[in-house]
């Protein structure tokens, strides 16, 4: 692969490309809008571009599993909001009339009855739906290879796969399709693609994005969020879709501002670092470029602290038993549904998904099983209560967001969410930045705050982006 | 035949009379309606789509905890309980399993004359699944699906297997619907699946223990099915000697036109797989609103009879009618307030207005009888001005069209008798009128006593207590 082609199309995406010529089309949401405000940019110009991105760019990368005529209705944005911009959603959250299918051939017919409540708040903001991004079937893998219909590849070097379960989306964001794409994060879904494929992944805190329209196997794990090429970006769109929604019951009902203090830097910051009791695989360069991360933190007079913790593998066991079993029912309407219109179909279920299920109704089963799941239950309380107390001492956790750098396709790593799971196990608000400015360093730096932190989270994220050096020009 | 000796615990499900569906905002009352009209993704199990709780199921709920004296916990939860049936889209019921809204309670039956108390396990909230409609056409039998009733809330009353017969079953099972409709928990249409019963039924041995798995006897909706099942069920567990302490718990349905009950299934393998709903949090409730409600509530029946029966010395059976027609007691209390004649109150109340309320399917509130009526027409009974018959005659027009006693009294031409003066002189007239049935009544032929008291009562068009008359005129023919 030309990897020296494929580089300039990470750092100038907006490039001309293909018969339409389109100039300087911003990097990032944030000045596609401030260019349309003052009108030296047309909404018809971004659109016609973003057709032509996904022409050139999907068939190397396979990241969109459908794309819908984009036509811009002026309906559904508020009064006078004449901008626009364009955004993706994983194949797991519904949109009005297109596909649902979440990477599944049982539910390739499947055609959402409604829009989901980030899709609806998304279009209100001026957002055009251009695309449905591949996923692994329902969220259950970590690479986009258990995808029904096709592996997606990593943009920034196709051997590689870009992570998942939402690997479309990253892959999408990475080769410059739309600044915005809406993903689900249940074990690093969102998180670990957007480190492999070095774009801003954004996982909330729980019950503050309404999940309305999201089909999730694990709803007590489960956050949808954002994948975005900078911090300010991610807040940005996050701000839109935040909010109390009574369509979703888990959801809390206080607001979150995150743009007025993004920019502020949180003064004498004091970071923890998770040392387990366990030793874990972990690739020689991540623990190299994390290890010289941590240090020109600590330059900058950022207080970085270890403390023990509990093992990861007994984390991941933990999400693992919760996850499938709540799998069994939740996914049981998506059986249904196969059921009632192409029976045969539930045939080519994946072998993933099969696996969780029968581990899941074995969890629920089986008196041991049971006992096993009242463990997890009881260990999920007690690492919540851990890391909440150890972040009441701490402004935040950081972490690599994988342990591995992205694998080659066909090589099935298990152990990808090492250092995820722990956020979506104590509902904690986590995102990945890049790890450094080297453009070929795929890996990322996950932070991690208390529960409901979410402001204070992009405040951090934005000023490590700083020291880091790895913002948007 | 002797009596077999049975235990019979109950799961009753009652919908509740909400406005909208237990998790989303569609119709909750659709009986009869075209089917799948008032459906959303929501209650038809669209993927994606999130349940949100209805307050007013929720309160209606604790309604019916406190009108039972079961004990509303102020923390409950929502189970998924999983299994796949062509009615259950989802593929789980949203169900309360671990935690449930209330526990404990009673409620008082009559059984063999004495009364007795059936202990309520737990109360807790459900959403109700679909309905298959089965086609039958000569070559093969469809079923079609219709979600209506899909999501609408449900209580399930579960109580202890403490009933005997299937009268008490059926007892309890009138006196827990009449109340839930009394409160306006329930519509208490067994007719629409509104009020639903599964019966559970064991052996005992000597010692009062359970000697058989207990048969559960699914969708039991009329007192009648509950009866026949029942009966049916007991005798056939006594001739089935297969069937032992260690048989799989089997589920039966009841064929009315057979008259049997028959196999249907037996409990899933692995049971029902359930899992806390992590889409619905708890259901925290506040000691304020279950006081609240509590408040709001009328006097409870059982509360009602005990002070009727204290206060008013009536029966305990006197006293019962009046725990569930809180409207007739108002009625008879506020009678007793001002006239204090209570067991001649009661015994119209009770012997002449109920009657005439159960025929018409009334409350007293729906007629035009109002307690000044009724006194007015017992001072007249008391004075003597009217009959007791003439009063009772009166009564279903004064409650029909009410108006005054006197006009409608004078409207039907009747002078009252006033007196018993009035009486003596009518027989003396007649008496002497007929001089030939006199001379026969002196030669012995007593008969012709009757043609002297159907010629007073003739004169007097009735109104003239025949009982009098009698006396009247025996006297007078004596006396001659």
């Amino acid at each position: 692969m030309n990897f020296t082609l494929l580089f300039s199309i990470c750092l100038f995406p907006f490039q001309p490309m293909g018969e339409c010529f389109v100039p300087n089309l911003p990097h990032s949401l944030e000045s596609m809008i401030h260019l349309q405000e003052k009108g030296t940019l047309h909404s018809s110009d971004i659109l016609r571009h973003t057709k032509t991105v996904i022409q050139n760019q999907d068939p190397q990368v396979h990241c969109m599993l459908f794309v819908p005529s984009m036509d811009h209705n002026p309906k559904d944005c508020d009064g006078d909001n004449r901008v626009v911009f364009p955004f993706m959603a994983s194949d797991n959250i519904l949109a009005l009339r297109t596909p649902t299918t979440c990477g599944s051939k049982i539910m390739r017919n499947y055609i959402s009855p409604f829009d989901a409540t980030v899709v609806e708040r998304l279009r209100k903001a001026g957002g055009v739906l251009v695309g449905k991004t591949n996923m692994d079937e329902f969220s259950m893998g970590l690479t986009t290879e258990t995808s029904g219909f096709f592996p997606t590849s990593n943009p920034h070097d196709l051997q590689l796969t870009p992570g998942g379960g939402c690997g479309g989306s990253a892959a999408a964001v990475a080769s410059g399709i739309a600044p915005v794409a809406l993903g689900s994060d249940a074990e690093g879904s969102i998180r670990i693609p957007a480190s492999f494929c070095r774009v801003i992944g954004y996982k909330p805190s729980y019950g503050v994005i309404s999940r309305y329209g999201l089909i999730s196997p694990c709803p007590s794990l489960d956050a949808i969020g954002l994948i975005c090429r900078s911090t300010r970006d991610a807040a940005l769109s996050a701000s839109w879709i935040m909010g109390p929604d009574h369509k979703d019951a888990t959801m809390g009902s206080e607001t979150i501002d995150l743009l007025e203090a993004i920019e502020s830097s949180v003064d004498s910051l004091r970071l923890c670092l998770l040392e387990p009791s366990n030793a874990f695989p972990m690739d020689f360069q991540i623990k190299e470029s994390f290890d010289r991360a941590v240090q020109t933190l600590r330059k900058t007079g950022i207080h970085i602290q270890k403390e023990p913790f509990i093992s990861y593998t007994t984390l991941r066991a933990t999400h693992h038993a919760l996850s499938c079993a709540e799998a069994v029912s939740s996914l049981s309407r998506c059986f249904s549904y196969a059921r009632n219109t192409d029976p045969s179909s539930l045939r080519e279920l994946g072998l993933e998904v099969k696996s969780r299920i029968l581990f899941g109704t074995l969890c629920l089963s089986d008196p041991d099983g049971a006992q096993a799941l009242h463990a997890a239950r009881c260990l999920r309380n007690a690492v919540s209560r851990r890391v909440c107390a150890l972040l009441k001492r701490y402004d935040a956790v950081i972490s690599p967001t994988t342990p591995f750098l992205p694998p080659k396709s066909g090589s099935h790593p298990v152990e990808l969410n090492t250092f995820a799971v722990l956020a979506n196990l104590a509902g904690l608000p986590a995102i990945t930045i890049p790890m450094g400015p080297e453009q070929e360093l795929l890996c990322g730096l996950q932070i991690m705050c208390g529960p409901r932190e979410d402001a204070k989270l992009f405040q951090i994220a934005r000023q490590m982006e700083r020291i880091l050096g790895v913002d948007l020009p | 035949m002797t009596k077999i000796p049975i235990r019979i615990g109950l799961e009753i499900h009652a919908q509740l009379k909400t406005r909208t569906k237990l998790f989303c905002s569609c119709r909750a009352q659709t009986f009869g309606m075209a089917p799948n009209h008032y459906i959303c993704p929501t209650c038809s199990g669209q993927p994606g789509s999130l349940p949100v709780l209805n307050q007013q199921a929720v309160e209606l709920s604790i309604k019916a905890a406190l009108a039972i004296g079961s004990k509303v916990q102020l923390e409950s939860y929502f189970d998924r309980k999983t299994y796949q049936y062509a009615d259950l889209p989802k593929g789980y019921q949203i169900t309360q399993h671990r935690h449930p809204i209330a526990r404990g309670g009673g409620l008082f039956i009559r059984s063999d004359g004495r009364k007795a108390r059936v202990g309520i396990q737990r109360i807790h909230l459900e959403e109700d699944t679909g309905k298959l409609v089965y086609i039958s056409t000569q070559k093969k039998t469809e079923a079609l699906l219709d979600l209506n009733r899909s999501g609408v809330p449900l209580i399930e009353i579960v109580t202890y297997p403490e009933l005997t017969t299937p009268e008490d079953t059926a007892q309890f099972l009138d006196r827990l619907r009449t109340l839930l409709t009394l409160f306006d928990i329930c519509s208490g249409a067994m007719e629409q699946g509104a009020f639903r019963c599964d019966a559970n039924i064991s052996l005992m041995d000597q010692k009062g223990e359970r000697s058989t798995t207990p048969v559960e006897i699914k969708n039991l909706n009329s007192f009648h099915h509950i009866r026949s099942a029942l009966s049916y069920e007991a005798n056939r567990l006594v001739a089935d000697r297969n069937h032992t302490k260690n048989t799989l718990v089997e589920t039966r349905g009841w064929d009315e036109t057979h008259k049997k009950t028959y196999y249907l299934r037996t409990k899933p393998r692995g049971g029902y797989r359930y899992i806390p709903d992590p889409d619905l949090p708890p259901i925290r409730l506040s000691l304020g609103l279950v006081q609240q409600i509590k408040e709001g509530m009328p006097e409870l029946p059982f509360n009602r009879a005990d002070r009727i029966a204290k206060t008013y010395g009536l029966s305990i059976a006197q006293s019962e009618v009046f725990a569930f027609r809180p409207t007739l007691s108002d009625f008879f209390e506020e009678c007793v307030r001002s006239f204090r004649h209570v067991s001649q109150v009661s015994h119209w109340v009770l012997h002449s207005i109920h009657p005439i309320l159960n025929r018409q399917n009334r409350e007293i509130h729906q007629t035009c009888l109002n307690p000044h009526h009724l006194i007015d027409l017992l001072k007249r009974v008391n004075d003597g001005r009217i009959t007791d018959h003439l009063a009772r005659n009166v009564l279903p027009e004064l409650m029909e069209h009410g108006g005054s006693v006197q006009e409608l009294l004078t409207a039907k031409g009747v002078e009252p008798i006033t007196s018993q003066k009035q009486v003596e002189d009518l027989v003396r007239k007649i008496i002497s009128s007929h001089p030939r049935e006199r001379a026969e009544y002196n030669q012995g032929r007593t008969n012709v006593l009757h043609f002297f008291i159907g010629q007073v009562m003739k004169a007097t068009r009735g109104q003239a207590e025949p009982i009098e008359v009698r006396k009247a005129v025996e006297k007078r023919l004596k006396e001659v």
